[in-house]
């Protein structure tokens, strides 16, 4: 039942591509639904009740990929702030992400592959 | 140095109207041009609902592009609230009327001070006439010198005027009733119009009252009216007629009334 198969190919592909942890999933979620947030990894990791240094591999992650913009602050560009910057495809995959999260069997096969993801890193 | 005199700020008496049922009548047609008016209140008084109307009513009925910037609430939240009274704000954001930045004080400072940073950039991109923070007291996150927190809401407000747009900020009371404090950290002397809010206990049930306390260089309505807050937004309505000691919370009939009904027993 948990299988991968049985979920939409399109949300099995995002999750596939941008889902790699429960942190990555909590940003995406949350720069989605408050689109022109502009933080440091600290202030982002208190809007959703984590550590900055837990999240700042994550925020990384996703401005590497594209999805967030990322400009350098500071004496010698030391603290970076992060902005959300998808592709407006990006922003449709959110929504059918967030719609299969509420289908019960979807989410349960996203969370036992973002499980399965954490416990090979 | 009279602060009130920002170097980005432009010399006119050009009105921006809030749009605000009531509120323009008192402010004698609406807010000072490229000015900084605050909102003040103790917590849920309706700072952040004038704001939003103020911000709303800019883009659907003066076409004036608007810009939120919020410290605390998350935007999803600001979104619900703004639509229970009557205001959908993303939609505004997807027509690119309207941006709502959640953020830090200390990143949006030096967002602010930096050429070319993502406040500079915003406002260029949808051509930002109206601005709403919530909230400067916020900025006391940033320090507790009280001298150094002047320079910063001195910094950050002279910023927001580097270019022609009118701003409405607040700053929460620590009261709900009673005591009323006007210038933490000189707030209240930096910017051109106070806006004051108050709860009023009246017959064991509590309404909100609405004052202008300050409306630089303007002559404005000096009575404390009612306020109430609907599913089509701010109602400014009729002054406390009979009342006195409003500004207490506590208000009680004033001794003309009272000899009236007296007289009608």
């Amino acid at each position: 039942m948990l299988d991968f198969e049985n979920l939409d190919p399109q949300v099995g592909a995002f999750v596939e591509e941008y889902i790699d942890s429960f942190i990555s999933w909590d940003l995406i979620l949350f720069f989605h639904e408050n689109p022109y947030t502009v933080g440091s990894p600290s202030s982002i990791a208190m809007s959703i009740g984590r550590l900055g240094s837990d999240i700042e591999p994550y925020l990384e992650r996703l401005a590497d990929k594209g999805v967030l913009a990322r400009e350098y602050r500071g004496q010698g560009g030391s603290e970076t702030i992060y902005a959300y910057k998808p592709e407006p495809d990006f922003e449709k995959m959110v929504i059918e992400f967030k719609r299969a999260l509420k289908d019960r069997a979807s989410r349960l096969i996203i969370v036992s592959k973002v499980l399965q993801k954490e416990a090979g890193r | 140095m009279d602060m009130s005199e920002g170097a980005g700020r432009t010399e006119n008496s050009e009105r921006v109207p809030t749009g605000i049922s009531g509120l323009d009548e008192m402010l004698g047609g609406g807010l000072l041009s490229n000015s900084v008016a605050v909102v003040k209140g103790a917590p849920g008084t309706g700072k952040s609902c004038i704001g939003m109307e103020y911000i709303s009513k800019g883009i659907r009925d003066y076409g004036e592009p608007g810009l939120i910037i919020t410290f605390e609430e998350f935007p999803r939240q600001l979104y619900r609230d703004a639509l229970s009274i009557g205001f959908d704000l993303r939609d505004f954001e997807r027509q690119d009327l309207l941006r709502t930045i959640f953020t830090t004080p200390a990143v949006f400072l030096r967002e602010i001070q930096q050429p070319g940073g993502i406040f500079d950039r915003t406002i260029e991109e949808i051509s930002v006439k109206r601005v709403f923070v919530d909230s400067m007291t916020q900025l006391e996150r940033i320090t507790q010198d009280p001298v150094e927190l002047r320079e910063i809401m001195y910094t950050f407000l002279n910023g927001l005027l580097r270019y022609n747009i009118t701003a409405v900020v607040t700053q929460e009371d620590a009261y709900i009733t009673g005591n009323m404090s006007v210038a933490e950290a000189g707030l209240s002397y930096i910017v051109d119009t106070i806006i004051q809010l108050r709860y009023v206990e009246i017959s064991s049930s509590v309404d909100r009252a609405i004052f202008v306390l300050k409306h630089r260089a303007s002559d404005h309505d000096k009575r404390i009216r009612r306020m109430s807050i609907t599913s089509s937004g701010v109602k400014v309505e009729a002054a406390f007629e009979g009342r006195e000691g409003i500004l207490t919370g506590n208000p009680y009939v004033s001794r003309r009334v009272r000899r009236a009904e007296e007289f009608f027993k």
